[in-house]
C-alpha cells in the first residue's frame, strides 16, 4: 500500500516534472522564435552590409554574402564625413536627453505634486501639443529658427527638443505614484521642495528617467527631416542624414546603406544593453505601451 | 626698415586680394551623392578656379521629395539659396520667385541648349536642364533578340514570353514589368507617343478622355495582362531572372546593370515602342537648374548665372553626361565627335541620346500639374490593375482635372 502509494507520488512527480519541462520547451521555442522574427532585419542589415549590389537586391534574399564585401564599410565611411556625424549624433542626441530629462522631472513633479493656478488647463495645452502632427510645424518652426539666427547651428538641432509633452506626462505619471506622505515627512525634517524632488523623489522614479531619456535619445539619434531642414553645413549634419546619401534617384544602394545603417545603430544598441533594465521597468510600471 | 615696410605692405595686398577672392558666395542646393556628388564638386572646383572671386557652396539637400520640403520652407522665410535643382512641377509653384534667365545668362549659350530642353513658363526662361534622364527600354539580350519598336511588337513579344515555366499552373515569367503607380512609365509616354495629351494647347480643355488617351490607356490595360505588376523598381524582377523587358527613367541604368549581372544575362537598351501610326516620344525625367531673385543679391545672381554658362558648356556636358549617365543637355556637345565617340563605345549613351533627339518630351506645365500628376497616378493604377475600365476610369480623371483647373 506504502510503495504503491510512493510509487504513485514518484509517478505523478514525474509526470509534473514532463508537463512543466514542455511547458518550458513550448515557452522556449516561442520565445526563441519571437527573438529570430526580432533579429532576422538585424541579420539582414549586418548580412547586406557585406553583399554586392546584385546580391543585396535579391529575392527571395541571400543570407550569407558571397562574396564577402567587407569594402562596403569602407565606402560607407567615405561616402559622407560620417565621423564628424558620428559625433554630431552622439553630441545633439546627449545634449537633448539632458535637458529632457532635467524639464521634465521638473515640469512633471510640477503637474504631479504641486498646485498652481491653472495648472490642469496647463497640462490640458501641453498635452494638446501631441494633437500637432510634426510636419504641420516644419515651416514655421524654420522660419522662427531662422530669425532667431539659429539656423546651421546646434542651437537649432538641440534647444527645440530639450523637453517633449509625452515626457512631461511619462514624468508626472511616476511622480504621481510617490505617496503625499513622503513629502510631508520630508517637509517636517526641514527639507526644502528642491531637495525633496532632487534627492528623494528622483532616485525613486529612476525607471521613469531611464525610459524619457533613452526615448529622447533613440527620437534625436533618428531624426532626420528636422537635420536636414534646420541645417546647410556638413558640420552640422548627423547620421540619418548620412545615410541618405544611398538613396538614388532610381534605386538604393543597399550594401553600403547597411554597412553605414550597422555603424550607425551600434550607440544605440549600447545604451540599451545599459539601460534595459529601468526602461522595461518603467514601460511597466506607467502602463504605457 | 624700408623692407619690413615692403613685407607688411605686400601682406596686406594678398590679404586684400585673399578678401576680394571670396566676395561672391552663391548657394547650390542638390540632391547628388557619390559619383554625382564628386563630379559636381569638381565642375564647381573648376569653376572657381576660374572665377575666383565666386565661392561656390553646393548643400546636399536629401532626396527631391526633401529638397522640395526645404525650399518650401525657405521660401517662406524668404531665404532660398541662389540656385537649386527643381522638377517642372516645383518650378511652377514659386514661379515669381525666380530669375529670368535671358537677362542674365549668355545668348549663345541658352541658344545651345538642345530644343527638346528648352521650356518657358509663362513666357519667361526660368530653368535651364542640368541632371535630366529619359525613359527608355530596358531587354534581355537572351529573350529578345530584336527589341519591339511598334506597340504591337511589344504587346505581342510580351505575350509570348510571359508563361509558366515550372508547370505549377501559375504565371511565374513576365513579358515585362509595369510599376502602377508610376504614372511616367506607365501611360504619360504612350499617352503622348498616341498624339494625345492632359490638356489642349490652350489649357482650356480637359483632353484625357478623348479617343487617343483611350487608345493609350486600352494598351497599358493590355500590356497589364502580360506585365509582372509590382511597385518596386524593375531592376528587382529583372535580376531575379523573372521579367524579359521593362520601360524605366535611364538614370536607373547602374541598378539594372546589377541586376542583369545577378540574372547572369545581357542587358539591351532600346527606344520605347511607340504606334505605327504614333510619334517616337518619351517622357524626360530629372531636374533643372534656376537662379532664385528672393534674398540675393545682384552680384549673386550674375555670379549664379555665370555657374550655370559654366556648367553648360560643352566639355563640362559631356563630361558629367558621360560620368553620371544623365544625358547631355546641349546641342553641341550631343553633336560633338567626343560624344560620338562615346555612343559608339557605349550602346546605353545612344539610345538615351537618340530616344531625346526623335521624341523627349517634358512635364506638363500647368500650374496645378502637382495634384494633376497625384490624381493621374491614382486612376492610371486603377487601369493597370484591371480596377476599372479604361473609359470609365479617364473619365474619372478627366472629371477630377477639371475640378483642378477650375
Amino acid at each position: 500500500m506504502t510503495v504503491s502509494g510512493e510509487a504513485r507520488r514518484v509517478q505523478g512527480w514525474r509526470k509534473y516534472r514532463l508537463q512543466r519541462g514542455l511547458g518550458r520547451l513550448l515557452l522556449y521555442a516561442v520565445l526563441l522564435a519571437g527573438a529570430a522574427i526580432m533579429l532576422l532585419p538585424f541579420f539582414w542589415m549586418f548580412s547586406t552590409s557585406f553583399k554586392t549590389l546584385a546580391d543585396a537586391m535579391a529575392i527571395p534574399p541571400v543570407w550569407i554574402p558571397s562574396p564577402f564585401v567587407a569594402e562596403n564599410y569602407v565606402r560607407a565611411w567615405h561616402a559622407a564625413p560620417f565621423a564628424r556625424y558620428f559625433f554630431n549624433s552622439v553630441f545633439i542626441s546627449s545634449m537633448t536627453m539632458i535637458g529632457e530629462v532635467i524639464t521634465c522631472i521638473f515640469a512633471g513633479f510640477a503637474f504631479a505634486k504641486m498646485n498652481f493656478f491653472g495648472k490642469h488647463v496647463l497640462f490640458m495645452l501641453v498635452l494638446a501639443t501631441f494633437m500637432i502632427p510634426g510636419h504641420m510645424l516644419l515651416v514655421p518652426s524654420y522660419v522662427l529658427i531662422r530669425g532667431l539666427g539659429w539656423y546651421d547651428t546646434y542651437w537649432a538641432l538641440i534647444m527645440p527638443w530639450v523637453t517633449s509633452a509625452f515626457g512631461i506626462f511619462l514624468m508626472r505619471q511616476f511622480f504621481r505614484t510617490l505617496p503625499d506622505e513622503l513629502w510631508d515627512a520630508a517637509r517636517m525634517d526641514g527639507c526644502p521642495r528642491l531637495r525633496y524632488v532632487l534627492q528623494i523623489a528622483v532616485p525613486i522614479v529612476r525607471p521613469g528617467i531611464a525610459t524619457v531619456a533613452l526615448l529622447q535619445f533613440i527620437n534625436s539619434w533618428n531624426s532626420f527631416l528636422w537635420v536636414l531642414i534646420m541645417t546647410d553645413s556638413p558640420l552640422m549634419r548627423t547620421i540619418p542624414v548620412g545615410l541618405r546619401f544611398f538613396q538614388m534617384e532610381a534605386g538604393v544602394r543597399y550594401p553600403e546603406l547597411m554597412a553605414a545603417s550597422a555603424m550607425a545603430i551600434i550607440p544605440i544598441i549600447i545604451l540599451f544593453f545599459f539601460a534595459q533594465k529601468h526602461f522595461v521597468r518603467g514601460f511597466a510600471r506607467t502602463g504605457v505601451k | 626698415m624700408r623692407k619690413h615696410f615692403a613685407v607688411l605692405l605686400a601682406g596686406l595686398l594678398a590679404l586684400g586680394v585673399a578678401g576680394v577672392a571670396a566676395d561672391v558666395e552663391i548657394s547650390f542646393w542638390h540632391v547628388f551623392t557619390e559619383e554625382h556628388a564628386e563630379a559636381l564638386n569638381e565642375l564647381a572646383e573648376g569653376f572657381m578656379d576660374e572665377n575666383p572671386d565666386v565661392k561656390v557652396d553646393l548643400v546636399f539637400q536629401g532626396g527631391y521629395g526633401d529638397l522640395s520640403r526645404k525650399l518650401f520652407a525657405a521660401l517662406a522665410d524668404a531665404s532660398p539659396p541662389t540656385l537649386s535643382l527643381q522638377y517642372e512641377n516645383w518650378t511652377t509653384q514659386w514661379l515669381d520667385a525666380l530669375v529670368d534667365l535671358d537677362q542674365y545668362v549668355d545668348p549663345d549659350v541658352l541658344d545651345d541648349v538642345h530644343p527638346r530642353f528648352m521650356q518657358e513658363f509663362d513666357g519667361r526662361t526660368v530653368t535651364l536642364p542640368f541632371n535630366r534622364s529619359i525613359i527608355i527600354m530596358y531587354y534581355r539580350k537572351d529573350l529578345v533578340p530584336v527589341p519591339p519598336t511598334t506597340w504591337e511588337e511589344f504587346r505581342v513579344l510580351s505575350r509570348l514570353l510571359t508563361r509558366d515555366t515550372s508547370g505549377d499552373g501559375e504565371v511565374d515569367f513576365w513579358g515585362t514589368h509595369i510599376r502602377p503607380r508610376s504614372p511616367e512609365e506607365t501611360y504619360l509616354c504612350y499617352l503622348e507617343q498616341a498624339s494625345g495629351s492632359i490638356l489642349s494647347e490652350d489649357w482650356t480643355q480637359v483632353t484625357i478622355n478623348d479617343e487617343r488617351a483611350l487608345e493609350a490607356a486600352e494598351f497599358v490595360a493590355e500590356l497589364s495582362n502580360y506585365a509582372l505588376l509590382d511597385p518596386g523598381f524593375s531592376s528587382g524582377p529583372f535580376g531575379e531572372g523573372v521579367i524579359a523587358m521593362f520601360v524605366s527613367t535611364s538614370a536607373g541604368m547602374p541598378f539594372n546593370q546589377a541586376a542583369a549581372e545577378r540574372a547572369g544575362v545581357e542587358l539591351g537598351f532600346a527606344t520605347v515602342p511607340y504606334p505605327e501610326d504614333g510619334k517616337p516620344a518619351s517622357q524626360m525625367m530629372g531636374t533643372n537648374v534656376a537662379i532664385f531673385d528672393i534674398g540675393q543679391t545682384e552680384e549673386q545672381i550674375e555670379a549664379g548665372a555665370r555657374f550655370v554658362e559654366y556648367l553648360l558648356r560643352k566639355e563640362h556636358v559631356i563630361d558629367w553626361a558621360y560620368r553620371t549617365g544623365y544625358i547631355p543637355v546641349t546641342s553641341s556637345a550631343i553633336d560633338s565627335d567626343e560624344w560620338q565617340t562615346i555612343m559608339d563605345e557605349n550602346p546605353f549613351f545612344a539610345v538615351q541620346t537618340e530616344q531625346l533627339v526623335v521624341g523627349g518630351f517634358g512635364q506638363l506645365l500647368h500650374p496645378e500639374y502637382w495634384d494633376m500628376r497625384s490624381v493621374i497616378q491614382d486612376y492610371v493604377e486603377v487601369i493597370v490593375l484591371g480596377d476599372m475600365e479604361p473609359q470609365e476610369a479617364l473619365d474619372a480623371l478627366a472629371d477630377e482635372i477639371e475640378w483642378l483647373i477650375d
